[in-house]
């Protein structure tokens, strides 16, 4: 396949001064000392993209994506190394560069195709196809300092992929605009990669970088991490900056009490967990707001680790425990018990309990205290997730039936992370449900 | 040998110049239309203040100079007038100092174009030398109607007019493409060149005549180009058969090398623009 874009041992290298003194003494010392310290920006960029391939840029901010783009277009000038490209290149590479807002739309248009080296008979040509496609009615005659971000960048859209470049080159560009322009330049940057055009994005929006490209470059610090599959490369990346940003609370482990040791204790023998040990370690504090109709208070709540360990952190597909100290002030029939998990955005992604598992927990007079222990096996993705315990069960005042229940909300945070190698994660996606998968092997007939 | 290549590649990067300039013409006259509209529009009188800027400011010299400090003119200055004589030394100064202070901030006012897109960053100080080129050849018209009245003369001297113009548009482009590539990188440019500009005045004569210069500084007088700038039109407008093929034959030399230097800085600056600003 022939190679529309070829880096070989690309780097960029900045000269930073601390100050603007530095650079004018640096300019003039007569030895030639050096005043600034060097920081590179990109270093050592191989990989070519054949035609008509989509490459997406995947990395944290400051990894160099933008300063690479820059460069295959050739606005920054290579420090080492060699860039190659084959054909005109149309980049969009911030909202509106480019354009000058003086000018009117047309005449920013016109002018973006002579840079490009078309004459003005093709962008005449050109034009009617870019005005209907940006859609923004009589402001293409009027100057771009009026236009609204949304017009803005449908113009810049319309002109860029208008112009039959052999290269578009597109930086975070499809995160504007609505809905609507954004549904449509999708499925024109489709179009234009299946036309043959080679283009490179880079982007934030994940879902985009895989429905759109073939391969996906991992940046960071300025070096290539991965190159390959879109997939493998979102993954990694989403990875990283987990690492990167989750506090992982610390676990700490506390030696058992016996309930006889703490001489004051009023509870009888527990064979789960004492109840002195869940007040010992009680995650609720008097700040914790308790909601419910007084019939049930929750006393204490405490989460460990397989291994005995106060903790709100488990590894992906790994189990936490998480007890209950309930007291009934009334008699309670039908006690159910459960745990619920939200994500950050408040969404309810798990809720479970004694009567999901038909436990049943036999009724409690006043006064009686229930301790209970939840398992969860965080079959989820690594992230962080809030949790709340509610308590409900059936009262009785004369012939009539009440609904009781207890509950707090917002406990946590619990961060589930994944620290084993991508290749060997369990699953992909929000949350992991069982499955399976069998196999046969069938050799041909003859 | 290596000159004869030497020339050979300086004449393939005029003849890129060239076609840059031909195929970005229509950008070219944008940027020239933006620049006189942004620099009129808003104002009452508009395109006017072109004439009644540098009009003011001959009447406030001739005021001081004429009729405070009683200067007459010599023989050599062709006419009685001081008003007519300061006007045609003026209208150049102007039309260099002018195009020279706007262009060495034109790089970092148009930065969002320069860093973001791939923008034939030369052709803005040659737009700005455009634009004051439309400026001042109103100016040169009144001047040459005025002189024509106030003289009584009509001499074919006024065709090297055009001549000088051009020679001088040559060395302001190259000028203004050394400052305005070199104060990206060192902004101090723009502030020097403000206070040299402002001396480089007074060393031109402009409000004086040469032969008021004592006899051995003459001789320094004519190292300053403008010199040969204020001198040139002088001749040409007011009709003064002398010397005029020596003064166009410095300007020309001067206008070329100032083309080629600048370009050949601009050239070597341009890669680095991006990242200066």
């Amino acid at each position: 396949m022939e190679t529309t874009i070829s880096l070989k041992g690309a780097g960029k290298k900045y000269r930073i001064f601390t100050r603007p003194m530095d650079r004018l003494k640096e300019l003039l010392h007569p030895t030639g000392k050096k005043y600034h310290h060097e920081f590179w920006a990109l270093r050592n960029i191989t990989f070519d993209v054949p035609r008509g391939e989509a490459v997406g840029l995947l990395g944290r901010n400051g990894s160099g994506k933008s300063t690479l783009l820059q460069l295959i277009c050739g606005i920054l000038r290579l420090t080492e190394g060699t860039i190659e490209t084959r054909g005109r290149i149309s980049a969009l590479l911030e909202l509106g560069a480019g354009f000058n807002p003086d000018f009117t739309g047309r005449a920013n248009v016109l002018m973006n195709g002579a840079i490009m080296g078309y004459t003005m008979e093709e962008m005449q040509q050109m034009m009617p196809a870019i005005i209907d496609y940006a859609d923004i009615g009589e402001f293409i005659d009027q100057p771009m300092k009026i236009y609204s971000t949304g017009m803005y960048v449908r113009l810049a859209f319309a002109c860029a992929v208008n112009v039959k470049p052999e290269i578009l080159i597109v930086d975070e560009a499809l995160s504007v605009g609505d809905i609507f322009f954004q549904q449509k330049s999708f499925n024109t940057i489709r179009e234009i990669i299946q036309s043959g055009t080679t283009c490179i994005f880079v982007s934030h929006d994940m879902e985009a970088l895989r429905s759109l490209c073939n391969t996906a470059v991992l940046l960071e610090n300025g070096e290539i991490t991965y190159i390959g599959s879109p997939i493998e490369a979102i993954n990694i990346y989403s990875h990283s900056v987990k690492k990167a940003s989750v506090f992982i609370p610390p676990a700490v482990y506390y030696e058992p009490v016996t309930p006889q040791a703490s001489s004051d204790s009023h509870y009888s023998s527990c064979d789960l967990m004492p109840p002195d040990e869940i007040l010992a370690h009680n995650i609720l504090n008097e700040t914790t707001k308790n909601y419910g109709t007084g019939a049930m208070t929750i006393l204490g709540v405490r989460v460990l680790n397989k291994n005995g360990y106060d903790t709100f952190h488990a590894e992906m597909m790994e189990t936490l425990s998480f007890y209950a100290l309930i007291q009934a002030n009334e008699t309670v029939y039908d006690t159910v018990v459960v745990v619920n998990l939200f994500d950050r955005i408040g969404t309810f992604v798990f809720g479970g309990g004694n009567r999901e598992v038909q436990h049943v927990i036999p009724d409690m007079s006043a006064g009686q205290s229930l301790i209970v222990r939840i398992d969860v096996t965080f079959s989820v993705k690594a992230e962080e997730f809030l949790f709340g315990l509610a308590v409900k069960g059936a009262t009785y005042k004369g012939a009539e039936t009440f609904n009781s229940h207890a509950r707090i909300d917002m406990l946590g945070p619990i961060v589930v992370t994944y620290s084993k190698p991508v290749s060997q994660i369990p699953f992909h996606g929000i949350a992991r449900l069982p499955f399976d998968v069998k196999h046969t092997l069938v050799d041909n007939a003859g | 040998m290596l000159f004869i290549n030497k020339l050979i590649s300086l004449k393939m990067v005029a003849i890129r110049f060239f076609r840059e300039v031909i195929n970005n013409r229509y950008m070219l006259k944008c940027l020239v239309i933006r620049d006189l509209k942004s620099r009129y529009t808003g104002s009452f009188l508009g395109i006017f203040w072109a004439v009644i800027h540098p009009v003011i400011t001959v009447i406030t010299y001739t005021f001081i100079f004429s009729f405070v400090l009683k200067a007459r003119l010599g023989p050599e200055a062709g006419t009685n007038s001081f008003l007519l004589w300061l006007l045609c030394g003026l209208a150049p100064w102007l039309y260099f100092s002018e195009t020279v202070q706007r262009n060495v901030q034109i790089l970092i006012e148009n930065k969002m174009l320069i860093t973001k897109s791939l923008f034939p960053s030369e052709l803005l100080p040659l737009s700005i030398l455009l634009s004051n080129m439309l400026n001042h050849a109103i100016m040169f018209g009144i001047i040459g109607v005025a002189a024509v009245i106030i003289t009584k003369k009509l001499t074919i001297l006024i065709l090297y007019l055009p001549v000088y113009i051009f020679l001088l548009s040559l060395f302001i482009l190259g000028f203004s493409w050394m400052v305005s590539s070199m104060n990206v990188f060192l902004r101090d440019i723009g502030q020097v060149l403000n206070v040299l500009i402002g001396m480089w005045f007074f060393y031109t004569p402009i409000v004086y005549q040469p032969s008021a210069v004592p006899e051995g500084l003459r001789t320094l007088l004519k190292l300053n180009p403008m010199y040969y700038v204020v001198e040139g039109y002088r001749l040409s407008l007011l009709g003064i058969e002398q010397r005029h093929w020596k003064g166009m034959l410095v300007l020309f030399v001067l206008g070329v090398v100032s083309t080629i230097a600048g370009g050949f800085i601009f050239k070597r600056l341009k890669p680095d623009f991006a990242e200066m600003l």
